[in-house]
């Protein structure tokens, strides 16, 4: 089953200008690393020198922040949607 | 109950059972008011535990000017605590607030300093800096790296919650500052390790149109993951459904990032057995009626979302 992967604005520069993708893979890694193989330079701009997912990148399982569900190897299960987030200031002030 | 300052009307807030909204019958949800403070919000307890650490420490003092960087709630409290204290303060937001708080904050004396709101609160961050540097007799409180805003929570907030609900499973807050967060989390996990800790965030990275590389994002100094066990990115028409819901079906007038929490809450119950979940309900929703959350159709309050800072 693909699952559709948004990108922000700041990143589109990396998906030929998309603001979705559709991607296959059983964990979030394998739909990213399918987005990757689509859209090589995005790689660059996900992931530290170090091969983590970068300090300022959030990604949501539909509504769940992948790092408290096992990163990488959250399985995708049934989720229609991974949203690809930067990480700022925000929320309540 | 009757006080001797309005400072004193700071904290014990009152929670109410939403429990009609639950969508599992066997886990309860209440929501702690924190709108019931003074001013309007839980930002209350955090402008005047800022202010009381900065006067200890010697950093600040009478005459002197606070700057601070806020969309309102802790501008406001700041203001409420600077008038009883003879400070100045100059509040920087993002343009795009709604009316009512750039009234509310001129009303209790604080000048504004408006950042572009392409740059959401980062912009608002970016200029409260600049500003303080350029002005060396004014004194940044920082909200976002002061260690003084969880510390209020680890003393009051956390302790009010387990004192009037013992029996709490889960504690589910918003994602600002990160303040509320962590001071409960530290809190609870002291005394109940048990309760998991569930954070709700708006999907601000969207919003945020001037952003222009990841180098320019921000985490809050005072944030740190591990104090946190589940996360939800919770979408503005989300929000906003569950603020009207709020209304219609408790009687509960609450601005939007309390619809955000409890709509994280929701989907946390519909993933337990049974228990109790304790939210936060960070202000009412007088601050929001120009936006017209409960009075226009709600596909044109969810357009206006994309342009308006609601948080």
């Amino acid at each position: 089953m693909p699952i559709t992967v948004r990108i922000p604005s700041v990143m589109r520069a990396n998906t030929a200008t998309k603001a979705t993708v559709e991607c296959e893979g059983n964990t979030v890694g394998e739909v990213i690393a399918d987005l990757v193989r689509q859209h090589k330079d995005i790689g660059d701009v996900l992931f530290d020198g170090d091969n983590n997912l970068h300090k300022y990148v959030n990604m949501y399982l539909e509504s769940d922040d992948i790092r408290y569900i096992g990163g990488l190897e959250a399985p995708i299960g049934t989720a229609k949607e991974l949203t690809i987030l930067p990480a700022v200031a925000g929320g309540f002030v | 109950m009757k006080v001797e300052s309005v400072l004193d009307l700071i904290g014990n807030t009152p929670m109410v059972g939403i429990h009609s909204i639950s969508p599992n019958k066997n886990v309860k949800i209440y929501l702690k008011l924190e709108g019931q403070n003074p001013v309007g919000s839980s930002k209350d307890r955090v402008a005047l535990s800022m202010i009381l650490d900065a006067e200890n420490k010697g950093i600040l003092k009478p005459g002197n000017t606070i700057v601070e960087p806020s969309s309102g709630n802790t501008g406001v409290g700041l203001a409420l605590v600077s008038i009883l204290k003879g400070y100045k303060l100059v509040v920087v937001c993002a343009e795009n607030v709604t009316q009512e708080r750039k009234d509310l904050l001129r009303s209790f004396g604080a000048k504004i300093e408006f950042s572009p709101g392409n740059l959401g609160s980062n912009g608002a961050i970016a200029r409260a800096k600049e500003l303080a540097e350029q002005n060396p007799d004014w004194v940044m409180l920082y909200q976002y790296g002061n260690e003084s805003n969880p510390v209020t929570h680890v003393n009051a907030t956390a302790p009010e919650i387990l004192r009037d609900c013992p029996e709490i499973d889960v504690f589910v807050a918003g994602l600002g500052t990160s303040g509320t967060l962590m001071g409960c989390s530290r809190y609870f996990k002291e005394h109940n390790p048990d309760v998991k800790i569930v954070a709700v965030e708006p999907p601000a990275g969207e919003s945020v149109s001037g952003l222009r590389s990841l180098e320019d994002g921000f985490v809050p100094e005072i944030f740190q993951a591990d104090l946190i066990d589940r996360k939800f990115m919770i979408k503005n028409d989300e929000s906003i459904e569950v603020t009207r819901c709020l209304l219609s079906e408790c009687g509960l007038f609450v601005g939007v990032s309390t619809g955000a929490i409890v709509a994280g809450a929701i989907k946390q119950a519909q993933s337990m057995e049974q228990g109790t979940i304790v939210a936060i309900s960070p202000d009412s929703g007088w601050k929001y009626l120009s936006a017209g959350i409960w009075a226009n159709r709600i596909e044109e309050v969810i357009e206006e979302s994309k342009s308006t800072n609601f948080w």
